[in-house]
C-alpha cells in the first residue's frame, strides 16, 4: 500500500456522524450558563471596547502579507497607552477588578434599583414607592420581576432594566405570594413563582411576552418553590403531604409530575435551590428536629445523597455554574448566625471561607459568591468573594437590600438561583 | 468591499449565535455535528473521547469567541479549535505513555496481500488498525492523512521537529499498513 493509499484509506472514516442526542442536552446546559456569562459580559463597557476595538483593527488594517506586522505594531502602541494611562490613573484611583455579570437588581425601600457591583452606585428602574419585593433578575439582566401588595391579593410585576414602564403579569388569576423566589426560565421568558390561588398552593408560570400566567401543578398538590431546570424542560418543587415534605419534578407542560428525592430518613425538604448544570442533580436541604443537611437527588434514579456531615447544622446550598463546587451555610456553634462554607460538587473538601455570612447565590461567571456579610467587630454589607476565599468586598452597606437581620432575606437579585 | 462585508456578517454570525438562548441553541444544534464529525474519525471512532473533545471545544469557543475575526465561517473556526484540542489531547496521551513506559506489542502480521476494495468500505477495521497504532503516531496520520495539512504545521501542532514528524510520519503509515493488513487477515 501507497503512502497515498494509506491516506485514502484512513479517508474513509470521515464521514458525517451525529452525536448522542443524550450527550447533545447535556453539553447545551453546561453552555447555556456560559454563553449567558459572555452575554452579559460583552454587553459591559470592557466587552464593547474590546468588540468595538477589533472592528476598528479589522476596517483599518487590509489583509496582506504585511498583516500582522501591522497588528502586532497596532497592539504595540495600544499596550504603551494602555500602561501610560493606568501609570496616570493609578496613583489617583484604588483599582477594583471588574464584575462582568450584569448589574444587581436590589429594592431599597421598596424602589428597585439597578446596582453595579464594581463600585456600588446604583441607579433607579421603578419609581420610589413601587412597593416592590421578594426582587429576582432575568439570567439575560434584560429583566426584574418583583411583588406588590395590594389588599386584594398580590401583584406578580415584570420591568426592564432600562426603566421601562413596570408590567402586570398574570392579571386574570387573583394570587398571593407564597414565601419563594421566582424562578426564572433559562431563556428569560418565563417566571415560575409559588403562589396561593383559592386557599391552594400552586406553582405559577407567567409569561414575560404575553403577559398570561397558568397553573403548572395540580390542584390538591401543595407545591411550593419553584426551580426552573437548566434545559428550561421541568421544574423542581418541594410538595408537603400531610407529614412530609418531598422534592418533586414537573414537566413544563404539566406531564411527568414525580417525587426525586427517595427515602431521606425522615428529613423533609426545604425547597430545590440549583441545579447542575448538567440537569443531572439538584441540590437542597432538608431539616429534623432542628437541625439540617444539604443533599444532592439524582433526578433520574429518584435518590438522593447526604452532602454535608451529622455534626453540622447545614442549610442553603449553591452549586457554582460549571457545577463543580457548592457553596452553603452552616449554623454557627454559638448559634450566632451562619458561616458560609464551600465544597466539591460531591461534598468533599469542605472548607469554611467567611464567617458571619448567608449565601445569596453565585454570579454567572462563577468567580464570586454573593453574600450577606455581618463581621461583629466592623460594619459588613452586601458582599462579593471569591470560592476560594479571597477577594471579599463589600458592593453595598446593610439595608441598601440587605437587612442586618440575617433571618430576614436579602432584596437582590443576580440572575442566579438564590438559595 | 465584498471580502469586507463578508467578514462583517460572519463576526455579525457569531454575535446573533450568542445573542439569546435560543439563537445559541439553534447555532449549536446545527454546528455540533459538524465537529463532532470531524473529531470522530480522528480519534479513532471513540464517541466518548469525541464527545469529550466536541463539549471542550465549544467551551473554548464561547470562551474564546473575540478571537473570530470573520475570515471563515464559525464551522470552519470551531473546527480549528477541536484541532488544537485534539493535538493537546494526543500530546497529554503520549506524555502519559512515554511515563508509564508502557510499550505495547502488537501481534502484527506482516503477511498480506494489497487492500482489496471490499475491505476499503470496512470502517471498523480501519478504526481499529487505527486506534492500535501509539499516540504520537495516530496524532500525525490524524492531521496529515485527515486534515491535509503539511509537515510543518504537523510539527508545530505537535511540538515536535519537521525532521521527527517526518519520521514519525512514515512509521505511522508503516504501522497503519501493517495494523490494517493484519485486521484484513483477521477477517
Amino acid at each position: 500500500m501507497t503512502d497515498e493509499r494509506v491516506d485514502a484509506v484512513l479517508h474513509r472514516l470521515d464521514v458525517g456522524s451525529n452525536p448522542d442526542p443524550a450527550f447533545v442536552s447535556a453539553t447545551l446546559a453546561i453552555l447555556r450558563p456560559r454563553v449567558r456569562a459572555a452575554r452579559i459580559q460583552d454587553l459591559s463597557r470592557v466587552g464593547r471596547f474590546r468588540r468595538d476595538l477589533r472592528i476598528v483593527v479589522d476596517r483599518s488594517v487590509k489583509p496582506s502579507v504585511s498583516r500582522p506586522i501591522i497588528v502586532l505594531g497596532a497592539i504595540a502602541l495600544l499596550l504603551l497607552a494602555m500602561v501610560a494611562a493606568a501609570v496616570l490613573i493609578g496613583g489617583a484611583v484604588k483599582r477594583t477588578i471588574p464584575i462582568h455579570n450584569g448589574p444587581l437588581v436590589v429594592s431599597i425601600g421598596g424602589e428597585l434599583r439597578a446596582m453595579d457591583t464594581a463600585d456600588g452606585t446604583s441607579r433607579p428602574i421603578t419609581l420610589p414607592g413601587a412597593q416592590a419585593e421578594h426582587v429576582s433578575r432575568s439570567p439575560d439582566g434584560q429583566l426584574a420581576a418583583y411583588w406588590r401588595s395590594t389588599a386584594d391579593g398580590d401583584q406578580l410585576m415584570v420591568v426592564g432594566l432600562d426603566a421601562q414602564t413596570p408590567r402586570r403579569l398574570a392579571v386574570e388569576q387573583t394570587i398571593w405570594w407564597n414565601g419563594c423566589t421566582d424562578s426564572w426560565s433559562p431563556d428569560s421568558r418565563y417566571l415560575a413563582a409559588a403562589v396561593i390561588v383559592d386557599g391552594e398552593r400552586r406553582i405559577l408560570v407567567a409569561d414575560t411576552i404575553t403577559g398570561s400566567g397558568s397553573l403548572l401543578t395540580p390542584g390538591g398538590t401543595l407545591a411550593h418553590c419553584p426551580l426552573y431546570s437548566p434545559d428550561g424542560r421541568w421544574i423542581a418543587f418541594t410538595e408537603e403531604t400531610g407529614s412530609s415534605r418531598t422534592l418533586d419534578i414537573i414537566g413544563v407542560d404539566g406531564t411527568g409530575m414525580r417525587v426525586i428525592s427517595g427515602d431521606l430518613g425522615g428529613f423533609d425538604v426545604s425547597g430545590p435551590d440549583t441545579w447542575s448544570p448538567d440537569g443531572k442533580w439538584i441540590y437542597f436541604d432538608a431539616q429534623r428536629s432542628g437541625t439540617g443537611r444539604i443533599f444532592r437527588a439524582d433526578v433520574g434514579r429518584g435518590t438522593s445523597f447526604q452532602l454535608t456531615t451529622d455534626t453540622q447544622f447545614a442549610v442553603a446550598p449553591a452549586s457554582s455554574p460549571d457545577g463543580t463546587v457548592i457553596a452553603f451555610l452552616v449554623v454557627r456553634a454559638d448559634a450566632a448566625g451562619f458561616d458560609l462554607y464551600v465544597a466539591d460538587s460531591d461534598g468533599s473538601h469542605a472548607r469554611r471561607i467567611l464567617e458571619h455570612a448567608v449565601n445569596d447565590g453565585w454570579s454567572a461567571d462563577g468567580r464570586y459568591i454573593l453574600t450577606r456579610w455581618t463581621p461583629t467587630d466592623q460594619s459588613g454589607g452586601l458582599a462579593v468573594i471569591s470560592p476560594d476565599g479571597a477577594g471579599l468586598r463589600v458592593v453595598a452597606p446593610l439595608d441598601q437590600g440587605c437587612p442586618a437581620d440575617t433571618t430576614q432575606p436579602c432584596e437582590v437579585g443576580w440572575g442566579q438561583p438564590r438559595p | 468591499m465584498t471580502a469586507r462585508t463578508t467578514v462583517g456578517a460572519r463576526v455579525d454570525e457569531l454575535q446573533v449565535a450568542l445573542a439569546n438562548d435560543a439563537a445559541f441553541e439553534s447555532w449549536y444544534r446545527r454546528t455540533l455535528p459538524r465537529v463532532y464529525s470531524y473529531l470522530l474519525p480522528r480519534c479513532a471512532n471513540d464517541a466518548a473521547l469525541a464527545e469529550e473533545l466536541s463539549q471542550q471545544t465549544f467551551i473554548a469557543a464561547v470562551e474564546r469567541r473575540s478571537s473570530y475575526d470573520g475570515r471563515s465561517d464559525t464551522v470552519t473556526w470551531l473546527c480549528g479549535i477541536a484541532r488544537h484540542k485534539l493535538a493537546d489531547h494526543f500530546r497529554v496521551r503520549e506524555r502519559e505513555e512515554r511515563r508509564r513506559m508502557r510499550l505495547q506489542v502488537r501481534q502484527i502480521r506482516l503477511e498480506g496481500g494489497e487492500v482489496n476494495s471490499p475491505g476499503l468500505d470496512d470502517r471498523a477495521a480501519i478504526a481499529e488498525a487505527f486506534g492500535s497504532l501509539p499516540t504520537a503516531q495516530r496524532a500525525v496520520l490524524a492531521f496529515v492523512a485527515f486534515d491535509d495539512l503539511p509537515v510543518a504545521e504537523v510539527a508545530r501542532l505537535l511540538g515536535r521537529s519537521p525532521g521527527a514528524t517526518q519520521s514519525l510520519l512514515h512509521r505511522a503509515r508503516d504501522g497503519f499498513r501493517r495494523a490494517y493488513r493484519g485486521e484484513q487477515a483477521d477477517d
